[in-house]
């Protein structure tokens, strides 16, 4: 029967087969070869790129169309196979050269988000007024329409009291279109308070290479050249960031470089690395320091980069104090200062007694990775870094690349590529005498006072503290909040200490949630609105570098939206705009309105055509041949569109050095820059650098302050009664704790090495299974000073002693069916931001997630 | 004719598994089965560890035990090597799964994806049940229904018979890769023609030394295995009495 | 009340009961079907469960009870010939009762007809299928001649003949399904082929004995100095088929622990899961050599009640051996499988699967019971 049909089908085939034989053999050389690269050097870049993106086997009955993954901050190019409007899988868009036409497991986890049963489809209203864990929120379906009409009648009743500054904006995931939304809608309102949720994410990570290198960025890493790779609490096989780059590269960089991975969990890099260190929690800046010691005093700087001594001989010997006058740096700013006020002591030997691993190794990985000079990367991730002292760990595992001459080097660490983005219309012209009093108050999160540096990027204040919002609402300091919209954020979930949220969201007397599930945030709000997926269903690009490239990466709407949804940072303001018009506050809409379409120049006149136009605008420099600057080149926007991805120039290396943006120009090991921020900090509230410090929780005085130097971890709970350590991790099913409401995510939970499928696991060693009496499946409760959740036990020998390893994702008690155990009341598995305490890197700004609390584990 | 094989370079593999899950899309393979799949070790004891992981898919052995014990030929060979699997002729007896040595062949127990026929919904008027999504979407049991997968193999598999990776010869028919080849970020997985010797699959296998699942059972199968999941260096050493 | 009227209700009784069990298991069969086999506490790990140990027992003593009819139908042996109908009928009942039980196990029995349109003859499921059919189409065809009479005839020893090869072949079809599976060591080789013979053997005399005695205890019928011979001489033949099972068992048992194939080692570590006194099984020490300690003591080994004893012990036992065997070589995941699935599975059967064994032997007993009373069974040529 099936032959039959077989042979039915072959001979349709091959008669279609020779209509149009030409197209499909053209055709079959990109898809079978899975490259665009097969289609030789003869055609137009454009063209190539083009016939990548149609990539359609002639027999196939869909298309792939281009699109975006957002699962997690790598932001990679992908193509998704749509039939009839409809989904079905998803592959990497071969066309960007960040992502290299490569994926990774989460992309394919959006199609169950997309068609996820549990999305909610139309907007919804709170009935019961009483707000609180326990009260369920008793949702009603309602329209659009009265959604809108009521949102703009609170923010209205705010302008008519002057004080739209008790208007609040959350961000979780965005996109490039967010300023819109999160920019100039809440500045026009008349409000400062635009808050994200960056500092949840990775800004300590941020801050050692600003304050080295003058750059406030995550970096690229050019792998491919590398010799050595030291990664400190990064996972870059399966988590954040560029995923897919490095997948596909990794096999072959394993064969040229060394890779050593610092981190006290075995994690999916660590599984195929050559060193694992799994040092004790907290105290990478030891490690970091040795390893600094070692480079200095067997002579293996860079010296290209570093310079050397006059007379060429090494005085960095243990012990010695160095005379500044006998060291001619090239690039670099205070070697000499920070080989006398931090390194001069710090011998593997002593980094041993610290970080639990033995001297012997620590001295290896330190001459392995200097010999490696200047193709030797030091990768600082979140580990060492997203703790109470983790800015100095950043700054010194940083630092290391400047010693051997990686930064911005072949084979080094790299910072983004430029692309030629621009940015919307400026809000000033539209914002009136409401708007500019009431931007002028403090922003709700208390950034910039003196327990909350947050120095993004040098400024007092400049960066968000995200997580402290909540005690700022429970205390209504600086003042209470009237109206909040927050739009693809969950911090009743995705933050330290959550409990606090749910009393903080509590309070707020109206706040509309955008999101696509009804989560625990949700359960607070007011009104929900349903919004769209960025994979699939609403305009936007984001930016995203690695491989030596920056891509802008598009999305579009490629698929039926199966409800009412609507996207939260394009359609959604437009809409408000035009209620709050309708209400004789037009300003909002006027500006708007400015968002022209560059290619008719027409004004949009409804929300479909202001996203686009906004994308459009946007982008323009991209897709118009008239202004192209560099990198990839179209021919129009409909190219670019069909495309969906424009690449960079390649990089250019060593264009920085000399010319870093930093006090000095130069790689700073004595930063200029910090110490200008923390005494411009310290004067601002007529303290001293060494208050800020104390205020701050770090150990550093004096000078100390302005060197990378290993700060003692500052962790919660006492050892006594809370024995083990908690090491927090991610997982590489997760799409920024959105997939635990797909099937798959639990099928296949078992990808994070050490992890069960369909469990959600605390491992352990084996010894301390012994000590605590646990056993592999036995239920048990994890208790931190600050809370308690309940999960699976895993014995397993990737966890160091002393330690208990989880991954994040789960412990959703709202969410959908499969996240919670039962919805809206008991949580599947455990949050791990239930035990983590609402503490903070305050030079940063940053949520504490690594070392951050001690916890105990009993048998249920 | 050509016999497709694949060779899994373990090296490049990063054990993400976004073949197994490409792999559910592709197939509209229901929970719980896995076509594509992996054995995972941990070797060694704190701090000398490390975690190893080997994909696994249907060997499409040349001496396939279940295709020898089907009692109806529903198992059975394709000229091209594939081993295929016909659900209108299987009685469900099993014994190809009781056979395989290498534990791909799954049986559906139930009509398969349960999640997706459930008429429930979370929250009243709010929300979508799993079957309503489907519908809305216009799929088939599944809201991404792949109807491609029809082609050549019932697009979502009975209750009551067995089923495994086919080597998606759906799409090998069309001039695609397998699902999983394509799927790969880390290009681990090379498809092609073993009987070519000019291929990619038998360049490689001249290459390295491959090696192969149980090759011992005489199943002589196709799905070859190169090189190490964790090639690490290591400072040489005489060891020590 | 006379006597009759107190049987006529116990016979009314025993027929609601069965009709009853029957009645719950044809229930629970369309569940099977309409729902899923998900209602067994199977899964794909342990594929193959009670159903199909309750298959594989019944099958093989089916072929049991036909080696036996053989001795008069086929050897000749003409003082057996009472019992030869009898036996014969006994096949065809059980063999029913096996194929109710592998029906209600396969997933799709709607596509049995494949076996005839699309056979494999490498499969040696196939065979068995095959075989076994063959053989209750003999076995009828044999039962209607002696049913009319015609004991002798070349078409009735042929059917005797045929009837005899299908049931020596069916039980080495049986045991090398497992003997084929290269991927589970410790069932493969012809050692399983040999030992579903002998197992056939064993069930098939002991259900004979057994039988007898019930029959002859519920219908009040003494039997006849002839009958009694005829036990007498089955009882023999019971004590070897014990005898020759146990040095089986024993040498099986020897071999298994001395190897130190991983296989076998996991297969030691689970073939007692349905218990063990001291180093040995439950089962083979209570349904083998308890037996035949009995029925070696010549004193005890006349008793009637020591026969139904040692015969029941001994039908529980083969089937608790049959699952033993079945279950101890699927309890460990194989390859990939181990990743999602426990390392060890546990089993216990489900109220379906109990159903299902409910059901076959509910069919068996209606069937004989129904034979008794319409088929004559104990005729014999003149």
């Amino acid at each position: 029967m099936n032959a039959n049909r077989n042979k039915r089908k072959t001979l349709m085939k091959d008669f279609f087969d020779d209509i149009r034989l030409s197209r499909r053999s053209f055709l079959k050389a990109s898809t079978a070869a899975g490259a665009a690269v097969a289609l030789g050097a003869g055609l137009d870049p454009e063209l190539k790129m083009l016939a990548a993106a149609s990539g359609t086997g002639a027999d196939e009955m869909g298309q792939w169309l281009p699109a975006t993954c957002q699962g997690c901050t790598s932001w990679c190019a992908q193509q998704v196979y749509v039939i009839d409007g409809r989904a079905i899988k998803i592959r990497g868009n071969p066309n960007s050269k960040v992502s290299v036409g490569a994926g990774c497991p989460r992309p394919h986890l959006a199609i169950q988000q997309v068609y996820d049963p549990d999305r909610i489809k139309t907007p919804m209203r709170r009935t019961n007024p009483k707000k609180g864990r326990l009260e369920d929120p008793q949702f009603v379906p309602i329209s659009w329409d009265d959604a809108l009409n009521t949102i703009a009648d609170k923010i209205m009743a705010l302008r008519a009291n002057d004080e739209t500054h008790k208007y609040m904006l959350m961000r979780g995931r965005y996109t490039y279109l967010r300023d819109i939304l999160y920019d100039r809608m809440t500045k026009i309102i008349g409000s400062p308070n635009s808050i994200s949720h960056s500092a949840i994410c990775a800004e300590a990570e941020k801050f050692g290479p600003y304050f080295t290198e003058g750059l406030w960025d995550y970096r690229q890493y050019d792998v491919e050249n590398a010799r050595y790779i030291l990664i400190w609490g990064a996972d870059p096989l399966a988590a954040n960031r560029q995923v897919s780059y490095y997948s596909k590269v990794w096999g072959t960089v394993i064969d040229r470089a060394q890779i050593a991975v610092v981190e006290p969990r075995l994690s999916a890099t660590g599984a195929k690395a050559d060193v694992w260190l799994p040092i004790a929690p907290g105290h990478d800046g030891a490690l970091a320091a040795a390893i600094a010691h070692v480079i200095l005093t067997e002579k293996l700087w860079h010296r290209d980069f570093v310079g050397d001594f006059t007379d060429g001989n090494n005085r960095f010997v243990l012990g010695q104090q160095v005379s500044e006058a006998d060291f001619e740096e090239k690039h670099t700013h205070g070697l000499v200062k920070w080989w006398n006020l931090e390194l001069k002591d710090k011998t593997p030997e002593w980094a041993a007694s610290k970080t639990s691993l033995p001297a012997d190794q620590i001295r290896q990985v330190a001459l392995d990775y200097g010999r490696a000079a200047p193709h030797a990367i030091s990768w600082v991730g979140g580990g060492p870094v997203m703790q109470v002292r983790g800015a100095y760990a950043s700054m010194i595992c940083h630092a290391l690349n400047g010693l051997v001459g990686a930064v911005d080097n072949v084979g080094g660490t790299l910072a983004p590529n430029k692309v030629h983005t621009q940015d919307f219309p400026g809000p000033d012209a539209f914002m009136d005498d409401i708007a500019n009093k009431g931007k002028k108050h403090e922003k709700i999160d208390q950034r910039g006072r003196l327990a909350f540096p947050a120095l993004n990027k040098g400024q007092s204040g400049g960066g968000v503290v995200t997580n402290n919002v909540a005690d700022a609402l429970l205390d209504d300091d600086p003042y209470d909040i009237k109206v909040a919209i927050a739009y693809m954020n969950n911090f009743a979930f995705s933050c330290g200490q959550p409990e606090r949220w749910e009393r903080a969201l509590s309070k707020i007397p109206f706040s509309v949630h955008i999101t696509t599930n009804a989560s625990e945030f949700s359960w607070f709000c007011d009104i929900l609105l349903p919004n769209t997926h960025h994979l699939f269903e609403k305009y936007g690009y984001i930016k995203s570098q690695g491989n030596g490239y920056q891509h802008v990466s598009i999305m579009q709407p490629i698929i039926k939206r199966v409800g009412d949804y609507k996207t939260d940072e394009s359609e959604f303001p437009w809409l408000l705009a035009e209620k709050l018009a309708e209400r004789g506050f037009d300003n909002l809409l006027r500006h708007y309105k400015t968002y022209k379409d560059p290619e008719t120049g027409k004004e949009p006149t409804n929300s479909d055509e202001f996203s686009l136009y906004a994308l459009k605008y946007a982008t323009h420099k991209l897709w118009d041949p008239a202004l192209y600057e560099e990198g990839d080149k179209f021919s129009g926007w409909e190219a670019f569109a069909k495309v969906g991805v424009s690449n960079s120039a390649p990089y250019p290396f060593r264009k920085r050095w000399g010319k870093m943006k930093t006090k000095t120009g130069k790689f700073e090991f004595y930063s200029e820059t910090l110490k200008e921020a923390l005494e411009q900090h310290a004067a601002k509230h007529n303290a001293t650098v060494e208050q800020v410090m104390e205020a701050c929780f770090y150990e550093a005085r004096g000078e100390m302050a302005f060197v990378p130097h290993y700060e003692a971890p500052y962790t919660a709970g006492d050892p006594q009664k809370f024995p083990l350590l908690f090491v927090d991790h991610k997982s590489r099913l997760n799409r920024e704790g959105r997939s635990a409401n797909c099937p798959w995510y639990y099928d296949f939970k078992d990808l994070d090495p050490g992890d069960v499928a369909g469990e959600d696991v605390a491992k352990i060693n084996p010894l301390d299974g012994t000590k605590f009496g646990i056993q592999t499946g036995d239920r048990v409760r994890l208790t931190s000073p600050t809370g308690t959740i309940e999960c699976t036990a895993k014995l397993w020998e990737g966890v160091r002693p002393g330690t208990v390893a989880k991954c994040y994702g789960q412990g959703h008690w709202a969410y959908g069916r499969l996240a919670s155990k039962v919805f809206g009341k008991v949580p599947r598995g455990g949050n791990n931001n239930d035990l983590i305490p609402a503490v903070y890197e305050r030079l940063s700004g940053s949520t504490v997630r690594h070392a951050g609390t001690r916890v105990k584990i009993e048998k249920i | 004719m050509p016999r497709y094989a694949m060779v899994i370079d373990l090296q490049r593999c990063v054990g993400c598994g976004a073949c197994s899950i490409a792999c559910r899309s592709e197939n509209n393979v229901p929970d719980g089965i896995y076509w594509s799949n992996k054995i995972t070790e941990t070797s060694g004891t704190f701090p000398n560890v490390r975690y190893h992981y080997i994909p696994t898919l249907c060997n499409h052995c040349d001496n396939a035990p279940c295709v020898r014990g089907c009692p109806t030929r529903a198992m059975h060979k394709l000229d091209n090597g594939i081993t295929m699997h016909d659900p209108d002729k299987c009685i469900g007896c099993k014994y190809c799964e009781f056979n395989c040595p290498y534990g791909v062949i799954y049986f559906n127990w139930r009509n398969a994806h349960p999640y997706w026929r459930d008429e429930t919904v979370l929250i009243e008027g709010c929300t979508y049940s799993p079957a309503d999504m489907t519908r809305k979407a216009g799929g088939k049991i599944l809201p991404n229904y792949n109807p491609e997968r029809d082609e050549t193999l019932a697009g979502i598999r009975p209750k009551g018979v067995v089923e495994k990776c086919t080597f998606c010869d759906h799409r090998i028919e069309k001039g695609l890769l397998p699902a999983c080849v394509e799927a790969c970020p880390a290009d681990a997985r090379i498809f092609g023609d073993i009987s070519d010797p000019s291929s990619e699959v038998r360049i490689l296998l001249g290459k390295f030394r491959p090696f192969r699942l149980r090759e011992q059972l005489g199943t002589d199968p196709h799905v070859f295995y190169i090189r190490d999941f964790n090639p690490a260096h290591y400072q040489p050493t005489k060891g020590g009495v | 009340m006379s006597r009759t009227t107190v049987s006529k209700g116990l016979y009314g009784a025993w027929l609601g009961l069965l009709g009853l069990i029957i009645v719950a298991g044809l229930v629970a069969g369309i569940q099977l079907f309409t729902k899923g086999h998900y209602l067994f506490n199977t899964n794909d790990v342990i594929l193959w469960s009670l159903p199909l140990g309750v298959y594989i027992f019944l099958a093989l003593t089916s072929s049991g009870l036909t080696i036996l009819a053989s001795i008069p139908l086929v050897f000749e042996v003409r003082k057996y010939e009472p019992i030869a109908k009898r036996l014969v009928f006994l096949a065809i009942a059980t063999l029913l009762g096996a194929f109710v039980s592998i029906g209600l196990e396969l997933g799709n029995v709607f596509h049995m007809i494949y076996i005839m349109l699309s056979p494999n003859l490498s499969s040696p499921i196939w065979w068995m299928g095959f075989i076994y059919s063959v053989e209750l189409v003999i076995l009828i065809a044999k039962l209607w001649r002696l049913h009319i009479g015609d004991w002798h005839s070349s078409l009735s020893r042929l059917l005797a003949i045929v009837s005899l090869i299908a049931a020596i072949v069916a039980p080495l079809m049986i045991g090398s399904i497992f003997g084929l599976t290269e991927s589970r060591v410790t069932y493969f080789g012809p050692v399983m082929s040999i030992y579903c013979l002998l197992m056939a053997l064993l069930s098939g005399t002991a259900l004979c004995l057994l039988y007898h005695f019930i029959h002859s205890t519920v219908t009040g019928s003494d039997a006849s100095e002839v009958t009694r011979g005829i036990y007498d001489d089955f009882t023999r033949i019971f004590s070897f088929a014990l005898g020759t099972v146990i040095v089986f068992t024993l040498l099986k048992i020897a071999i298994e622990s001395a190897t130190v194939v991983p296989d076998f080692l996991n297969y030691r570590q689970y073939a007692q899961i349905l218990g063990g006194i001291g180093k040995f099984n439950t089962e083979v020490i209570l349904g083998l050599i308890l037996p035949f300690i009995l029925m070696a003591i010549p004193s005890i080994r006349s008793v009637p009640t020591a026969r139904l004893i040692a015969a029941g012990l001994t039908l529980v036992g083969t089937l608790a051996m049959h699952m033993e065997i079945l279950l101890a070589g699927q309890s460990r995941p194989v390859g990939p499988k181990a990743e999602q699935y426990p390392e060890v599975i546990a089993y216990a059967p489900s109220g379906y699967e109990w159903m299902v064994l409910l059901l076959s032997v509910a069919v068996v007993l209606l069937l004989y019971t129904l034979g008794e009373r319409y088929l004559k069974l104990e005729t014999a040529p003149e």
